[in-house]
């Protein structure tokens, strides 16, 4: 079975389109970012979660009763499709024992709610001090991944490459970033985490690319660059997508299938690797070529 | 050969939780069947034997599974060490990793993890426990004093004193005319509202005066504001929570502020059934001690000089019971009463007690928990997911590549077969994450196979023979595969710097993953590929 034979699609030709596309999903992304913002996890704000499941259905205005007497009014309840509720707290000031809150929460409920059994199923509780060394860990670890990847992508290609690839990266970064923020998901660790696979997939990506236009080169030396480009994306096209649904198979499998704590993680990698697909094939090796016209190189190898 | 290997390491993983949860099953529903005492033993001691063989396979190269998989709880403790001297403070979190580890391993939980971490921070983590007994095992201070107590009728003066001086302070005319000597345990609610008196449940009991326990934090703040006019050389303390009459209720306690024994290290404490004659505590558990040669002359003086009186047994500032004095105790044992039928509480007590003091409080300055069943309802949805994916993906090559895919197919099935293996040989721990990971993996194990499928299909297209385009297929594509996992590893390799518990888990599957897969793609399909080509002399190949 095919899904593409011999393709010939003007990608380079088009390029401008496609960085126009590109400049107003990132403007577009960053304007959410700033505007509306994230909703972080307990890792980053500091402070408690508490997840509770009760045997019997029970109100949530009989839970934020519960909570304004043990005097934490401000506390924000969620309810999940499943019936549970998520209670989030700040981070205590005073005691700077995280443990506390959801102790007391037991104990209150057990008092408000003599009748109705009920099952802590997760409790989260991060102090402010721990949260803003996490804030920096992160930061720290994306830019070692980022700046591993430029060192290697130029050490293989060129610095032009390497370039092109961290521009897409922090493209595709961005606007993952911008959908996050649009669906409103939660900004844990975990979600870190899935952020870096897709850079790194990205990146993998465009260095299939990269790598038959640097075979290219060799080869074929009467067509121009922006040809023997043209070509080279046209070849990988294939391998392109097919790489890419597989891994969306599975990304979407998690996404729909698995427990709340993962739909976070599979929402940023599925829109990742569409977004990462999508700036292998129109914007990568388009950079390059728009490098190449403006300062063209002699040696090429 | 290798599958071999991998085959047994994974043994001892596919035995605990694949066959062990099926034995397990089987020998409930036997000692659930047993008719007679003598069958049940039997069951009993065959379910003995096989907690302990079960036992033994953890110790073993396994496939661990993270706290968020099976439940339990992550805690990162700090010490708290404004109150010590700078050389105190050095030592303090060497010494409240001792104690923590020998409370935790009196606690019985399989494989903890105790460490210290950065800052002199501790990290334990416990799979599958009760976070509120965890807790206050961890926790507990346990410093151990005695003092002598006052009688009830005293502790009433003293209370009303404190309120008569509290109002005169505020300009309020006391309320309660002082020349009259009130009678005690009349059923008095003359006191006025807000004044110490008022909280009194009016009976009491024999011993002591008790307040409602819901009463006990706006008491204690009254009784707080009144300090200095508390008599000299006296504290107020407080019992536990007790249930008398079906009311949850308080003991008051008037005590000596010096302590008539203090520090004594414990020899030894052991929980036990009450054997008293006090009915109400019947069937109820305690905690006898034995003092040390050094406690136990010192608890003979002190009990020598003091028949007839009370003696508080107060740890952490909580008066765990106050025995009368009946004679002197030469041999340095005791008993502290609790109010407590199961034996918990006994068995933690103990288990604080014979561990030692902690040198510093110490505060939770994180904590992740994972109820049990959400950990088993993640288990079950990660893993119906990742099996669906995967479906779709060995469909779907299949379907694309026909013959080939079907390599890569076999290919994705070692991959994950050795990726397991890898993991239970170094001992990693398997996150939900990490399950993700897994799952991830398959979707881009296929990548490499796909880079060189479609290579062959371009070679085939240009007109070489079966043989030529594979090997340059493999060859050409290998430089590619190569550069792209290389990056990817990169990414891993910063998420395991990030490593709080699951990302790094997940960082560890990702990573491992991928050099697995670089070589079952370059190495296995090729050698298969080859082999098939060569058996069979194929003129013409599709795929």
């Amino acid at each position: 079975m095919k899904l593409f034979g011999d393709t010939n699609i003007q990608f380079v030709p088009k390029r401008r389109l496609f960085f126009l596309i590109s400049a107003c999903l990132v403007a577009i992304s960053i304007l959410l970012i700033v505007f509306k913002g994230f909703r972080y996890g307990v890792d980053f704000t500091g402070g408690g979660l508490v997840q509770v499941r009760f045997s019997a259905p029970v109100k949530i205005d009989a839970v934020r009763a519960a909570l304004a007497a043990m005097g934490e009014a401000g506390a924000s309840i969620q309810q999940t499709e499943t019936g549970d509720f998520l209670i989030r707290v700040k981070p205590s000031a005073k005691s700077g024992d995280e443990s506390g809150f959801s102790s007391r929460l037991r104990q209150q409920f057990a008092v408000s709610f003599p009748n109705i059994p009920f099952e802590v199923l997760r409790d989260e509780a991060v102090g402010p001090r721990i949260s803003k060394e996490l804030q920096s860990k992160v930061l720290i670890a994306v830019l070692i991944g980022l700046i591993g990847i430029l060192i290697y992508v130029s050490f293989r290609f060129d610095f032009r490459f390497g370039t092109a690839a961290v521009l897409a990266l922090i493209h595709d970064t961005l606007i993952t970033l911008g959908f996050c923020a649009l669906f409103n998901r939660e900004i844990t660790t975990t979600l870190i985490a899935a952020i870096l696979t897709v850079i790194g997939y990205s990146v993998n990506d465009s260095i299939v690319v990269s790598d038959r236009i640097r075979e290219a080169i060799k080869k074929i030396r009467k067509e121009s660059f922006p040809e023997v480009v043209n070509r080279a994306i046209n070849d990988t096209l294939s391998r392109t997508i097919v790489t890419g649904l597989t891994t969306l198979f599975v990304t979407i499998a998690l996404l729909v299938l698995a427990s709340a704590e993962i739909r976070d993680f599979a929402f940023a990698l599925t829109v990742g690797i569409v977004i990462g697909t999508y700036s292998s094939i129109f914007v990568v090796a388009n950079l390059v070529v728009e490098w190449e016209q403006k300062f063209p190189t002699r040696r090429r190898r | 050969m290798v599958l071999v290997i991998a085959g047994v390491i994974l043994w001892p993983s596919f035995q605990l939780y694949v066959l062990f949860p099926k034995q397990e099953k089987a020998l409930k529903a036997r000692l659930s069947k047993a008719a007679t005492f003598e069958d049940s033993q039997a069951v009993r001691m065959e379910i003995n034997e096989f907690n302990q063989r079960k036992g033994a396979l953890y110790e073993k190269r396994i496939v661990h599974l993270g706290l968020d998989l099976v439940g339990g709880m992550h805690v990162v403790l700090d010490v708290d060490r404004s109150q010590l001297s700078e050389e105190d403070a050095r030592r303090a979190p060497d010494l409240a990793l001792e104690v923590i580890r020998n409370r935790i391993d009196q606690f019985g939980v399989f494989e903890p993890t105790i460490q210290k971490t950065d800052r002199g921070r501790i990290l334990v983590q416990l799979p599958g426990v009760d976070r509120e007994r965890a807790l206050n095992i961890i926790k507990q201070p346990a410093h151990l004093t005695f003092h002598l107590v006052e009688e009830k009728a005293k502790v009433y003066d003293a209370l009303k004193t404190v309120d008569e001086r509290l109002q005169a302070k505020a300009g309020v005319k006391p309320t309660v005319d002082s020349t009259v000597t009130q009678p005690l345990d009349s059923t008095e609610k003359e006191a006025a509202p807000g004044t110490l008196l008022s909280f009194l449940r009016s009976e009491g009991d024999e011993l002591d005066l008790l307040i409602y326990a819901k009463d006990t934090a706006a008491f204690r703040t009254l009784l707080e504001q009144g300090r200095e006019f508390w008599p000299q050389g006296y504290e107020f303390a407080f019992g536990p929570v007790e249930t008398v009459d079906n009311d949850r209720v308080v003991r008051i306690y008037l005590l000596k502020s010096e302590p008539e024994l203090i520090g004594t290290r414990l020899r030894r404490a052991e929980p036990a059934i009450y054997q008293g004659a006090e009915l109400e505590r019947a069937n109820t558990w305690v905690v006898n001690f034995e003092l040390d040669r050094e406690g136990a002359a010192k608890f003979a003086t002190v009990t020598g000089r003091n028949v007839g009186r009370r003696l508080a047994i107060v740890l952490d500032g909580v008066v765990r019971s106050a025995p009368r004095i009946q004679e002197r105790i030469p041999n340095g044992r005791g008993q502290i009463t609790m109010y407590d039928r199961r034996g918990d509480k006994a068995k933690d007590l103990s288990i604080v007690l014979n561990s030692g003091a902690l040198p510093a409080p110490v505060v939770v300055v994180e904590e992740r928990s994972i109820g049990a069943s959400l950990g088993a309802d993640a288990i079950r949805r990660g893993l119906i997911a990742a099996a669906v994916g995967a479906l779709v993906v060995v469909l779907f090559m299949l379907l694309y590549y026909g013959i080939g895919g079907l390599l890569a197919d076999f290919a994705l099935v070692v991959n994950i077969f050795l990726l397991l293996a890898v993991l239970a040989a170094l001992r990693a721990t398997l996150t939900l994450p990490g399950l993700a990971g897994i799952a991830l993996t398959i979707g881009m194990a296929v990548d490499a196979n796909v880079l060189v499928f479609e290579r062959i299909r371009e070679e085939l297209r240009a007109g070489k023979t079966p043989m030529a385009a594979v090997d340059t297929g493999y060859d050409r594509a290998l430089v590619t595969i190569i550069d792209a996992n290389a990056t990817t590893i990169i990414t891993a390799l910063a998420l395991y710097f990030i490593g709080s518990g699951p990302v790094r888990g997940f960082a560890i599957t990702l990573g491992v993953g991928l050099v697995i897969n670089v070589l079952t793609a370059v190495f296995l399909t090729r050698f298969i590929f080859d082999w098939f080509l060569a058996q069979f002399e194929v003129k013409t190949l599709r795929i």
